[in-house]
């Protein structure tokens, strides 16, 4: 699939996550990226912009990803727009409860190149 | 039957059940003593040792965290050299072709394999920070039921003989909670070097 037309916005308290996800989601063609650290950060850089795609991490400060993905759903421009969570929680509740807020696809961590394109190609 | 003598006899009643009740429950309360008699010295112990351990080195917080920083940075140098290398064979990829090009596309898959790799520092690091925060928990508790513990001793000759006796008893096989790898305090190389006179 050709994702060099589509814009990312991905959320990662993670240093060095944020630059392993940056990477693979520039070598798989993607090439508007914006990065933020935790759900506030990713609210402020979304105001006024549209993304085609989220992909955010759960455990972060100040607002985890699960809170986050609340805010965006109960915003009717966010309500379409495809959310992938990447996670260390990979308990059956959990990915239960990440379906029940709206998450399309989840990713365990630590994930490979192909896992990652595998989940974006199917919500994209 | 009147009134009144129903109501002496119904509490008659109540009185000997109670004395039922407290003979059952007498040996349970005999155990429970004996149970805590056994339970107090291991207790003391546990308490000795936590104290020793809170005074005697930096808490295991600040030793992960000093551990994951190390991390950090380590894997910070491989990323930013990773990242490098993957730039220059890029480069070179573009201005090759036939086995050349296949065998530089190769190694930069490899090279993306070792950056996919050090996902390993996020997870051991969010690992290290739950197993602190579980420890610093027990810690916290462990001395809050001591404390309490020694309050109902200080109440309680029995208790409080069994807490002194103990508290002069040897501590054989106790863990050595020296810190020996937190760096805060640490020696630098030139201080070592400037010992050694080298």
């Amino acid at each position: 699939m050709d994702v060099s037309n589509k814009s990312v916005l991905f959320v990662e308290d993670s240093p060095t996550m944020r630059r392993i996800i940056a990477n693979s989601l520039r070598r798989l063609g993607f090439a508007d990226i914006i990065e933020a650290e935790n759900g506030i950060d990713a609210l402020e850089k979304l105001e006024g912009n549209m993304v085609n795609l989220v992909v955010t991490d759960w455990n972060m400060p100040e607002m985890n990803g699960a809170e986050l993905v609340k805010v965006l759903r109960s915003k009717p421009e966010f309500s379409m727009v495809p959310i992938v969570m990447i996670t260390t929680r990979g308990m059956k509740d959990d990915v239960i409860t990440a379906m029940k807020l709206g998450v399309n696809a989840y990713v365990i961590k630590p994930f490979t190149p192909e896992i990652l394109k595998q989940k974006l190609d199917s919500v994209l | 039957m009147d009134k009144k003598s129903g109501t002496v006899l119904s509490t008659l009643r109540d009185i000997e059940s109670l004395f039922e009740f407290g003979g059952e429950i007498a040996p349970f309360l005999e155990e429970l003593f004996a149970f805590l008699t056994d339970l107090m010295p291991i207790l003391a112990r546990a308490n000795r040792a936590l104290a020793s351990t809170t005074e005697s080195m930096p808490s295991a917080s600040d030793n992960i965290a000093s551990a994951e920083m190390m991390a950090q940075d380590a894997t910070n140098t491989i990323m930013d050299n990773a990242d490098k290398i993957s730039a220059e064979l890029d480069a070179l990829i573009e201005k090759t072709d036939g086995e050349t090009q296949e065998a530089l596309e190769s190694v930069a898959l490899k090279i993306n394999d070792i950056n996919m790799a050090l996902q390993y520092q996020d997870i051991t690091s969010q690992h290290l920070q739950q197993a602190s925060q579980i420890v610093e928990a027990i810690q916290t508790r462990m001395q809050k039921l001591f404390q309490a513990l020694q309050e109902i001793g200080e109440k309680n000759e029995a208790i409080q003989k069994i807490l002194e006796n103990y508290d002069a008893a040897d501590d054989e096989g106790e863990i050595d909670t020296t810190d020996t790898i937190h760096r805060e305090n640490a020696i630098s190389q030139d201080e070592i070097d400037a010992l050694f006179g080298n």
